[in-house]
């Protein structure tokens, strides 16, 4: 028996190692795959089984000056449908019909809205109002899922569109204030960590993180929408009446640089918007930071502010206007070809002469010419905060291609580019005691931390006080001292300038067209606005004193009284 | 003698049995899982609950919400100017003003607010401080110093 049993069959042993060679295989793989592995597959479980959403918070409001809501968000749900869950026809038939009926739209919109894809998930209506998305979830409908989303809703109409701006699909802020105030109107987004089925469904009671979002700010802006809204008007008005390319309008408070309203056309219309349409796309940019022009006549404003500041000339300096000035080969004339002889400082702001201004920037010489240029602001952005904005175009004598005819003509508002911000900006300065202000839009942004208001930012002192003083009586004696202006208002004491400059195009100047201008301000003894109007190639007539002064007459008097401004008693001119 | 016998032979009374062994054990520490389990259980039946209450709640206030920022937008709507120009062509029969008279008038405005709260700045509403009553009772005290 002992025998037999040392004798084990070569076979057996085989059988043995065989089945001990799997074994360790198996136990290998085993290890590879949970010990070596390990990292690898629980990091894809858990992406499996672990959803991530992002939580945005409700978007913030802009307000107008006054509180009353610009732009406001509406909470909506885009619903959809699983393409996998209707393909059967009962589940199709019934919950098409559920939906028409609640959605307002015809079975035929649910099912074309489906389309001929089997896989993945429809948008049957995006933007739906938050009640009817709520009475969709609970009808409990099979394949049908309802996303929260947000809704921009603007409670004035197409009211400064351009100003605004608009979001996305992402809700992330476009163009405009919705862009450039993004991170105060978006706030922070939240996330949510959720343990999901295989459908992709949260596992209710499941394993939850949180991260909270945090609140967006309100933005209450320097915009009135009710001056906004007549600046709109006369703007569309003055434009249709002159048969006018577009134009702009834009309102501020001269002692601090609040804008009240600042208008623009062309533009887009907030209920009319289509992203899809390349088109549109120029419409888009506000054209009262973003387009340069050049200012003509009201720029002598700048050019006397200068001369009187230096001492060089006062109100009552005369010259000799011979209707014609010659500078570096080049001869100059008044726009209506005048010969006016023995002329004041004010008579040339009075007759807007060409010849009075390039007398005078001869006096200034380039250097203090430029100098003021500066001082005034223009050649760099205003820094109003704006996205876009324009630095405009100043050639000074310091450039390679500077010649001494550019000084000519930049002292009467050629050759030089600016924004209407920047024009306006400058001739606040006046207004405000020679006062350069930072003009601003947003008052203040009122968030969970607190309230941040902003305060007025003087930049520089353009001009001195007296010389202000003395601009502004000038600029009075402008419209109330030429018979026939059509600036005038009635009860108020007004002063402005006006302005028309041929378009540049390549090679020299458009003959047939201008951009006219009128900037004033009112009451002189005490400004509590400023305009400036700006009509861009009108047909009908073509000077700054007859096509933009008449919009500035007719709305001021509306803005002076809304503001509660007391006529100056002495104030005895007719309107026109 | 028989009866003296009888009453010397009237046996005692038994002692009670003495809990002892594997049955009385095992019962115990059944008990006593049954009591840990069922504790386990309740605890989270009552984390289920509060969990399922507070989704509810969470929901409320996200319909609250949305109920807010919709009345906040009626009400924004009702008050833009659009609506007050066609109020006033419409219902009142007013016309745009042909000349304008200025009077001067020394009073005081109503005050107004015809937007929703919510953008009310806070440097414009008037904070109102609410004290409990003890600290009306400590005010009415005078302290030293």
């Amino acid at each position: 028996m002992p025998e037999r049993m040392a004798r084990v069959s070569w076979r057996l042993l085989l059988l043995g190692a065989i089945f001990c060679a799997l074994s360790v295989f198996v136990v290998g793989r085993l290890a590879q795959l949970q010990i070596l592995s390990h990292g690898h597959y629980a990091a894809e479980a858990e992406n499996e089984h672990q959803g991530t959403d992002t939580v945005l918070p409700p978007r913030g409001a802009i307000l107008d000056r006054n509180g009353y809501p610009l732009a406001l968000t509406l909470d909506t749900y885009d619903i959809y449908i699983s393409r996998q869950v209707w393909q059967d026809k009962q589940v199709a038939a019934n919950g098409t019909q559920a939906l028409a009926s609640v959605l307002g739209k015809t079975p035929e919109d649910i099912q074309s809205a489906l389309g001929s894809d089997t896989e993945g998930d429809a948008l049957i209506a995006a933007g739906v109002s938050y009640d009817v998305g709520k009475k969709i979830i609970d009808m409990g409908l099979p394949g049908v899922k309802a996303t929260a989303g947000i809704q921009r809703f603007h409670p004035e109409g197409d009211l400064a569109s351009a100003l605004l701006g608009f979001v996305g699909k992402d809700e992330t802020g476009l163009s405009g204030l919705e862009a450039d105030l993004q991170d105060e109107l978006g706030g922070q987004p939240g996330t949510v960590y959720y343990e999901r089925d295989s459908m992709g469904n949260p596992i209710p009671f499941g394993y939850t993180q949180i991260t909270k979002s945090e609140p967006a700010s309100d933005v209450r802006l320097t915009i009135d929408r009710f001056i906004q809204q007549a600046a709109e008007q006369s703007l569309d008005e003055a434009i249709q009446t002159n048969d006018a390319s577009g134009g702009t309008i834009i309102v501020m408070d001269p002692k601090t640089g609040a804008i009240m309203a600042m208008a623009s056309r062309p533009s887009f219309k907030l209920s009319q918007l289509d992203l899809s349409n390349d088109s549109q796309e120029d419409l888009y940019r506000d054209r009262a930071v973003t387009d340069l022009y050049e200012p003509g006549s009201v720029m002598k404003l700048v050019t006397m502010s200068a001369a009187v500041d230096l001492g060089l000339v006062t109100p009552d300096t005369t010259y000799d206007d011979t209707g014609t000035a010659y500078v570096g080969g080049y001869a100059i004339q008044n726009w209506d070809f005048s010969v006016n002889g023995t002329t004041t400082m004010t008579q040339v702001l009075q007759k807007s002469l060409n010849t009075g201004a390039v007398w005078v920037s001869q006096l200034l010489g380039p250097d203090n010419f430029y100098q003021y240029i500066k001082r005034f602001g223009f050649g760099e952005p205003t820094g109003v905060g704006l996205s876009g904005e324009a630095a405009g175009q100043v050639r000074d004598s310091e450039s390679p291609d500077w010649t001494p005819s550019d000084l000519a003509t930049n002292s009467f508002g050629q050759g030089i580019n600016v924004t209407p911000l920047q024009m306006i900006t400058a001739v606040a300065a006046i207004a405000n005691g020679g006062m350069l202000m930072k003009p601003y839009i947003v008052q203040q942004v009122v968030g969970p931390n607190g309230t941040k208001t902003t305060q007025p930012q003087p930049v520089r002192q353009a001009i001195s006080e007296q010389t202000a003083s003395t601009l502004t009586t000038m600029m009075n004696a402008v419209v109330e001292g030429v018979p026939g202006n059509l600036a005038r208002i009635q009860g108020y004491h007004v002063a402005g300038k006006t302005g028309t400059a041929y378009i540049s195009v390549p090679g020299g100047y458009a003959p047939d067209r201008v951009i006219t201008s009128f900037i004033g301000f009112a009451p002189v003894s005490d400004p509590r606005m400023i305009v400036l109007v700006k009509i861009d190639e009108p047909q009908e007539a073509q000077l700054g004193g007859t096509v933009a002064a008449p919009v500035f007459a007719e709305l001021a008097p509306k803005i002076l009284s809304y503001l509660g401004v007391p006529p100056d008693a002495d104030a005895s001119v007719q309107g026109q | 003698m028989s009866a003296l016998d009888r009453l010397i032979a009237r046996p005692l009374p038994r002692p009670l049995p003495r809990i002892t062994g594997v049955r009385p054990a095992l019962l115990i520490a059944f008990l006593v899982v049954a009591s840990v389990g069922l504790l386990q259980v309740f605890q989270i039946s009552n984390a289920t609950t509060n969990d399922y209450t507070l989704q509810q709640l969470e929901q409320e206030q996200f319909d609250k919400q949305a109920e807010v920022h919709q009345l906040e937008a009626e009400v924004s709507l009702l008050t833009s100017i659009d609506r007050i120009d066609q109020e006033a062509r419409g219902r009142l029969g007013m016309v745009p003003a042909t000349s304008t008279m200025t009077l001067e008038v020394h009073k005081q405005p109503p005050a107004e607010q015809l937007v929703p709260l919510r953008f009310i700045t806070t440097s414009s509403t008037a904070k109102v401080e609410s004290r409990s009553w003890w600290q009306k009772l400590l005010g009415m005290v005078p302290l030293a110093g």
